[in-house]
C-alpha cells in the first residue's frame, strides 16, 4: 500500500508559540515526531513544549540536511553524497558560533526529540568545550556546587594524583574551617 | 560560559562524560559528589556493557498541568551497595501517556494513545538498546470505551534464537465483535511479530473458570507473568491466579492464599527454577512466599500453594524502621508491595513510603536503594514495574525487518 499523498505537512508548535511547518520527511528525522506520526496521532499541531523557536529553527536545518543527503543517496551520482571527511567538517561548521547557552539547549532539544546525529554534535562539541579543564572551571561552568569535604577531595586528588598534575586552581582547603 | 542548564539532565550529561578523554574524565570526579558518581557509572557501563540489567520504571508528574512521563531507572551494582542511576526518559507524554506499563524478561511494554480510539497502540521498548517499537494498532476489532483491556502480557524469550514475541490483550466483553452477536467471555487479542498481524479470537473457558472469574473486577493489570508459553495473572478480588495457555488458547484460574477475608491483598507471582512462586505482604500477616504445587489442589480443602517462606510483620516492620530516616520513623514507614525478586528469590524490591527497598529475604537484611527524599527531588511518584535481573535481550538481524508490512521496527 502507497501512500500516495506527496509532501505531506507537519506543523510544530515551539515553546514559545511560533508555529513551522515542515515536510513529514523532515519531521521524521526526529524519531519522537516519526513515532507520534506512524501513530496517527499528530493530526494537528504539534506542541514541542521544552524546545524554544530559535533553537527549534537550527534543529529543522539540521533535519532539513539529513532528508537531503538520504533523499539523494540512492541515486548513483550523487551530488550531495559525503565522504566521512566532509561529514565531519559539515558537522563542525553546523556547530560553528552556537555558543553555550544554544548549545545547552540543542542538546536538551535533540535529546528530548530524540535525533541521534544531533545529539551525538551536541555532545562532541561539549566534550571539546570541557576537555582538558580543571574541576573549578568545571564547577564555575556548570554551577555545581563543591559538596565534598576537604578530606574527601583530598583522597580523590591523591589516588588519581597523575590527572591532577599542577592544577593552577586548586590550594589544599584547611580542614579546620 | 555558562552550561548550567545541563546539569539538569543527567542522562545528557553522562553521554558527556562518558566520551571525555580519560585523563580529564578522572579530574573532574573532584568536581563534585553527584559528577563522581556519574564519571564512575559512565566507566562501568563502557566495561561491563553486558552486565546484567534490572531497573524501574517511574511515573514522573511535572509542570503545571502535571504532565505524565515515565522513566527508566537502571539499578546498578555499586562498590557496597545499589544504586538506582536514570536512564533516558522513553517517552514523551504532552503527545500520549503510557498506561499500563508491564515487562517481560528486560522487554517493556507499555499502552500510548487514548482508549478507544484508531490511535490506541501498543509499544515494546528495550531499556538496554534504548529501541521502541510500535506495534500496528489493531482496527479490526473495534474497542467501544465500555471495553478497556483487562489484561495484558508479552510473550518473549530472550533465549530463543529467532527472537520473535508475542504480544496478548485480554478483553472481557461482553458483545462478541467477532460473530457480532451479545456473547460473555473473553476475547484474545494476540499481535505476533512474526506475521506482524493481530489475530482475535474467543477465548475458551469452562464453566467453573467462567464462574470464578465473572464475580472478579475486570482489571488484570499488565503485570503478566510469562512462562513456559503460559501467562499469569494474580487477581485480587476474589484472590485468584488467571492462566493463560498460548497454545491451546485455555483460561484457567486458580485460588490464591489469602490470609483473612478482609484483608486486601499485595501480592506478585514470580519463576524461579522452574516453579511459580507467589509472595504477599499482608499489615496483619506478615511476608509469605507460598509455591505453586498443581497436585495439592486435588484434596478437598487445600489450595494448590504450599508456604516456603514466613516473616512476621512486627519482624518486617522493626527491619523497615532500620533503613528509615529520623524523620520518617516518627511518622511510621509502610510497605505498599513486593515489586520484583531476582532470579534466584533471593532479593525482594519493596515500594514503601520510605523508597525502593532491597530487601535480601535470606539472610533478612534490608538496604534502601532510591530514598524517598532522593525520588522526590526528581518528582517521581511510586508505580513502578521492574524488570528482573537478566541478560539484556538480543534483537534479531534486520534482514526481517525488510518483509515488514507495517511501518514499525522488528526487534
Amino acid at each position: 500500500m502507497s501512500e500516495s499523498t506527496e509532501k505531506k505537512m507537519v506543523r510544530l508548535r515551539s515553546s514559545d508559540g511560533e508555529v513551522f511547518e515542515v515536510e513529514e520527511s523532515v519531521a521524521k528525522v526526529a524519531k519522537t515526531l516519526q513515532d507520534m506520526l506512524e501513530e496517527d496521532c499528530a493530526d494537528a499541531v504539534i506542541p514541542i513544549t521544552c524546545v524554544r523557536a530559535p533553537i527549534l529553527t537550527k534543529v529543522i536545518d539540521y533535519c532539513k540536511d539529513q532528508v537531503m543527503i538520504s533523499s539523494s543517496s540512492s541515486t548513483t551520482n550523487n551530488p550531495n553524497e559525503r565522504t566521512e571527511q566532509e561529514r565531519k567538517a559539515w558537522g563542525q561548521k553546523f556547530m560553528e558560533g552556537v555558543d553555550s547557552s544554544t548549545l545547552c539547549e540543542l542538546l536538551v532539544a535533540s535529546n528530548f526529540l530524540n535525533i541521534e546525529g544531533l545529539l551525538n554534535l551536541g555532545v562532541d562539541k561539549m566534550v571539546s568545550m570541557i576537555q582538558g579543564k580543571y574541576p573549578q572551571e568545571i564547577r564555575d561552568m556548570f554551577n555545581v556546587v563543591n559538596d565534598f569535604t576537604p578530606e574527601e577531595e583530598e583522597e580523590i586528588r591523591n589516588q588519581n594524583a597523575w590527572a591532577f598534575e599542577r592544577d593552577p586552581y586548586y590550594k589544599k582547603r584547611s580542614s579546620s574551617k | 560560559m555558562s552550561l548550567e542548564k545541563i546539569s539538569h539532565h543527567e542522562d545528557i550529561l553522562f553521554e558527556v562524560l562518558a566520551r571525555l578523554p580519560k585523563k580529564t574524565q578522572t579530574r573532574f570526579r573532584a568536581t563534585s559528589k553527584k559528577w563522581e558518581s556519574l564519571i564512575k557509572a559512565a566507566v562501568s557501563s563502557k566495561t561491563a556493557a553486558k552486565s546484567l540489567y534490572s531497573g524501574f520504571v517511574w511515573s514522573r508528574y511535572y509542570g503545571e498541568e502535571n504532565q505524565k512521563q515515565q522513566e527508566f531507572y537502571r539499578l546498578t551494582d555499586t562498590k557496597g551497595g545499589f544504586a538506582l542511576q536514570h536512564s533516558r526518559s522513553f517517552l514523551f507524554s504532552s503527545m500520549s501517556t503510557a498506561t499500563d506499563v508491564g515487562s517481560c524478561n528486560g522487554v517493556l511494554f507499555y499502552g500510548h494513545g487514548v482508549y478507544g480510539r484508531k490511535n490506541y497502540t501498543y509499544s515494546l521498548y528495550n531499556p538496554f538498546t534504548k529501541q521502541i517499537s510500535i506495534l500496528p494498532p489493531h482496527y479490526d476489532f473495534k474497542m467501544s470505551h465500555y471495553e478497556y483491556p483487562t489484561g495484558l502480557g508479552l510473550v518473549f524469550d530472550p533465549n530463543c534464537t529467532h527472537n520473535h514475541y508475542k504480544f496478548v490483550v485480554v478483553y472481557w466483553c461482553n458483545y462478541d465483535h467477532l460473530h457480532k452477536s451479545p456473547s460473555h467471555g473473553l476475547t484474545v487479542s494476540i499481535f505476533s511479530s512474526k506475521t506482524g498481524r493481530w489475530e482475535t479470537k474467543q477465548a475458551k473457558l469452562d464453566t467453573a473458570t467462567y464462574q470464578y472469574l465473572e464475580t472478579s473486577v475486570h482489571d488484570w493489570g499488565a503485570s503478566a507473568l510469562h512462562f513456559k508459553g503460559n501467562l499469569y495473572w494474580a487477581l485480587p478480588l476474589p484472590a485468584c491466579m488467571v492462566v493463560f495457555c498460548m497454545e491451546t488458547g485455555t483460561f484457567e484460574a486458580f485460588e490464591l492464599p489469602h490470609p483473612s477475608e478482609d484483608e486486601m491483598m499485595m501480592g506478585v507471582l514470580w519463576e524461579s527454577e522452574g516453579k511459580i512462586f507467589y509472595c504477599q505482604i499482608c499489615f496483619g500477616d506478615g511476608f509469605c512466599i507460598w509455591v505453586f504445587d498443581e497436585d495439592r489442589g486435588n484434596e478437598d480443602d487445600d489450595l494448590p500453594w504450599r508456604r516456603t517462606y514466613y516473616i512476621d510483620s512486627d519482624t518486617m516492620f522493626s527491619m523497615l524502621e532500620g533503613v528509615c530516616e529520623e524523620e520518617s520513623r516518627k511518622k511510621g514507614a509502610f510497605f505498599y508491595r513486593v515489586t520484583s525478586f531476582n532470579e534466584h528469590l533471593q532479593i525482594a524490591h519493596l515500594e514503601t513510603t520510605e523508597g525502593l527497598v532491597r530487601f535480601d529475604v535470606a539472610e533478612k537484611r534490608m538496604t534502601l536503594i532510591g530514598s524517598s527524599t532522593c525520588l522526590k527531588e526528581v518528582g517521581i511518584t511510586y508505580g513502578g514495574v521492574v524488570l528482573p535481573e537478566y541478560p539484556a535481550p538480543v534483537m534479531p538481524s534486520s534482514s526481517s525487518s525488510k518483509k515488514r508490512k507495517f511501518r514499525y521496527h522488528y526487534w
